[in-house]
């Protein structure tokens, strides 16, 4: 993965994002569970003419949540090591992924808008999540303190704008 | 934090006009009229029969869904705050989610606006804001003031014309940086010329149709250019450094072609279009359709006719195996000569023009439907095959647009086709003829995924296992037909065949000034898609750990099209191939 990050100022998340990935997947994982049991008390989980192919399907889905929620500290790690991201003169490269790592180029020229946005466990923690618009797509830095927040965003508004001022493609 | 109160400091937040809460509570109704109507619903059909505490819990119910209603209007009202300073819009919202949006004046698409009947007696309308290709980020202002909403306009128009200065500023410099000498007695005959490409020559001719003079119809797919009228003009350039568009130099050159305001480009012949609806598969496909209209409403066949149906077929079973192949070819032929007539109506007087700055497609017989797609619009050319028409050595072209174009029939799946069916042969001197601008050629690329078929391989092959796995361990704890082993076998090898199509497919060409050519395919549709630097928006690289050893990744990137392929994915390719794309990328912001 090193072809694309012949860059400098690599910056990490701040720490803190780890308790978010994990209460974010301890709520996911609750939920999930919740809805299995509810579809199952619904679908007569507790009859004996229950239809067969519950119960395969449960152990599937159950199997499936908690293992992603004990695996969750080894994912949450590999995911805040590898999630940085960088932002120079021309352009913004994002790094993310735990398992399939992705490193994205956002040329700043191609920057539509910028927005944050702070759910409440983001708010908890003092974080902000800040989402660059492109044309196409959208591209997100997970967390930032809520000034650093400020101060990126502002940076890469000034530098879009420099950069329509001057021209080029 | 003191960027955070400079930013509050500069910015003059406003609230939106109270008449918004009026709107916000319509769509409010709007959204939850599902949920009220089956709450009222189950309230009125069985009130009699429902317990107290039936009636408490739909009481419950109701009265949480009302104050839901109300709480989501004021909130949104309460939190939807503006500002318009020297450089964009600025736009917050929401209560629990927090969402801050600013948009420059630059990067503003359109704007527009609408008056709902009980907003006009305080002079308040809706405002919608939005950037182009994003439909998410744009803005909506509710409820704001016509003289707001007049300055709002006027800051966009007074920085739109500032932009479009400073670019011709910017390209004037440049273009005097480039060639001092470079000048042309004509500014009419520049920009025709610098439609066509690059001038090497002092002098150069150029036809110019007289466009009174009817079009000679060429029936056939133009290679030379059609030359039409006889009007002649002389640009004359007084040297070789012309800044017009460059070409790589194994394109062909068309500068002689006649160019004008009114080019026929392509014209459908009978011929190609009953070619056309032959070698379109979903033919096939519709004979299934029918099968399951059939087989779904059978039951509302009168009993006669369907016992003389089956009648038939039982006896045409029994007849033996010519009887039953002279059948289903009868079958199979019915339903290809319906498709050909549906797309001989569909594609009658079907033909491609260039009309100055236009790309004229017209089709039809009693009403003639004509799209017109300014070429400024057109983001990417598509030149696709399915592997049928690449036994024949025939193609199809669709184009990508910035905008909505053609909706309706003239769009084919996501692109907006513009050649239904062409030989290999034509295409491309058809395309300069018709498209010069957007620089497409047969050049030579460069497959990135040949010898990586492993990667390509894997994930379909170790599914299929696992699966069929699953599926011997169902069959046999189930005790079900061992025949349903077929399925995820069929499946598997389906899969496998379209990851190696494309693994045997894809691949790159840089060429030009800033050109990209990417080969790629679609289940078992190959494409080349041209396109330009600009067009290219972001570039993704990924990969598991351990394709990271063998220095191999995936790429992804994002092209700002509406309509046809907007994502172009190369599955696997050698980081040095990743690295030359991404630096191709990255020059774009060097200039």
């Amino acid at each position: 993965m090193d072809d694309m990050s012949d860059t400098n100022a690599w910056k990490h998340v701040p720490p803190s994002m780890r308790k978010v990935l994990m209460l974010r997947q301890v709520c996911q994982s609750a939920i999930t569970l919740i809805g299995i049991a509810v579809v199952l008390f619904i679908s007569g989980w507790y009859k004996a003419d229950r239809p067969q192919w519950v119960l395969p399907i449960v152990v599937l889905l159950v199997v499936y949540t908690v293992g992603d929620l004990l695996t969750q500290p080894l994912q949450t790690k590999w995911e805040y090591d590898f999630h940085t991201y960088c932002l120079n003169e021309n352009e913004l490269i994002l790094k993310k992924g735990w398992l399939w790592r992705s490193t994205t180029v956002i040329p700043l020229n191609r920057v539509q808008n910028i927005d944050s946005e702070q759910g409440p466990i983001l708010r908890f923690f003092g974080l902000t999540q800040v989402t660059v618009h492109t044309a196409v797509d959208k591209h997100t830095i997970d967390a930032l303190y809520t000034a650093d927040a400020q101060e990126i965003m502002q940076r890469i508004s000034q530098r879009v704008q420099q950069m329509r001022a001057m021209g080029g493609e | 934090m003191s960027s955070n109160n400079q930013m509050a400091v500069q910015q003059h937040w406003q609230r939106l006009h109270w008449i918004a809460l009026i709107t916000l509570l319509i769509r409010g109704v709007k959204q939850l009229y599902a949920l009220i109507g089956i709450i009222v619903l189950q309230a009125i059909n069985t009130f009699d029969k429902q317990t107290t505490i039936s009636k408490l819990v739909l009481l419950i119910l109701g009265i949480i869904t009302v104050s839901f209603w109300i709480f989501q209007a004021l909130s949104a009202w309460i939190t939807t705050q503006y500002s318009v300073d020297a450089n964009g819009i600025s736009y917050r919202s929401g209560f629990f989610n927090k969402k801050h949006v600013f948009i420059p004046f630059e990067q503003i698409h359109v704007i527009a606006s609408s008056q709902s009947w009980y907003c006009k007696p305080f002079s308040v309308l809706t405002a919608s804001i939005s950037v182009a290709g994003d439909d998410k980020t744009s803005i909506q202002l509710l409820a704001i003031s016509e003289q707001t909403y007049q300055q709002l306009e006027q800051s966009y128009h007074e920085h739109s014309a500032k932009h479009k200065q400073s670019h011709t500023d910017t390209a004037t410099e440049n273009s005097e940086l480039l060639s001092s000498q470079h000048s042309l007695s004509n500014s009419l005959e520049y920009n025709k010329l610098s439609t066509i490409g690059k001038s090497n020559t002092n002098t150069e001719e150029v036809t110019v149709i007289d466009t009174n003079t009817p079009v000679r119809e060429d029936k056939n797919a133009i290679t030379g250019g059609t030359v039409v009228g006889n009007s002649t003009a002389t640009i004359i350039s007084t040297g070789n450094n012309a800044t017009l568009p460059t070409y790589p130099s194994n394109v062909p050159s068309y500068k002689n072609n006649a160019y004008s305001s009114q080019i026929a480009g392509y014209r459908a012949k009978i011929s190609d279009i009953i070619v056309f609806a032959l070698t379109d598969v979903r033919w096939l496909a519709s004979v299934m359709v029918l099968y399951g209209f059939y087989s779904e409403y059978n039951d509302k066949v009168p009993r006669s006719i369907h016992n003389w149906a089956n009648t038939q077929v039982d006896a045409a079973m029994h007849a033996g195996w010519i009887i039953i192949s002279l059948l289903v070819f009868a079958v199979l032929l019915i339903v290809a000569i319906a498709s050909v007539i549906l797309t001989l109506f569909r594609f009658a007087n079907f033909s491609v023009t260039r009309n100055g700055n236009n790309i004229v497609i017209s089709r039809g017989i009693l009403s003639v439907r004509t799209v017109s797609i300014p070429v400024e619009h057109i983001q990417s050319v598509s030149i696709r095959t399915t592997l049928l028409r690449r036994c024949l050595g025939l193609c199809s072209v669709q184009l990508g647009t910035s905008a909505t174009q053609g909706v309706g029939d003239d769009q084919v799946g996501n692109g907006l086709e513009v050649i239904p069916v062409i030989a290999r042969s034509r295409v491309f001197n058809t395309l300069q003829l018709i498209l010069p601008e957007i620089e497409i050629n047969d050049v030579p690329v460069r497959y990135t995924a040949r010898g990586l078929y492993r990667y390509y391989a894997t994930v379909p092959v170790v599914s299929t296992i696992v699966v069929s796995a699953g599926s011997a361990v169902a069959i046999w704890y189930w005790d079900l037909s061992a025949w349903l082993m077929i399925l995820p076998i069929f499946a598997g090898i389906w899969w496998l065949a379209v990851r190696l199509l494309s693994a045997y497919s894809e691949g790159y060409a840089l060429y030009g000034k800033d050109r990209i050519c990417v080969h790629g395919t679609s289940v078992f549709t190959l494409y080349e898609l041209y396109t330009s630097r600009m067009r290219v928006e972001t570039l993704t690289q990924s990969a598991p750990p351990w394709w990271g050893s063998k220095a191999i990744s995936r790429v992804e990137m994002q092209i700002f099209v509406k309509h046809d392929i907007s994502s172009v994915t190369l599955r696997a390719m050698h980081n040095s191939d990743v690295y030359a794309l991404s630096q191709w990328l990255r020059e774009s912001v060097y200039f």
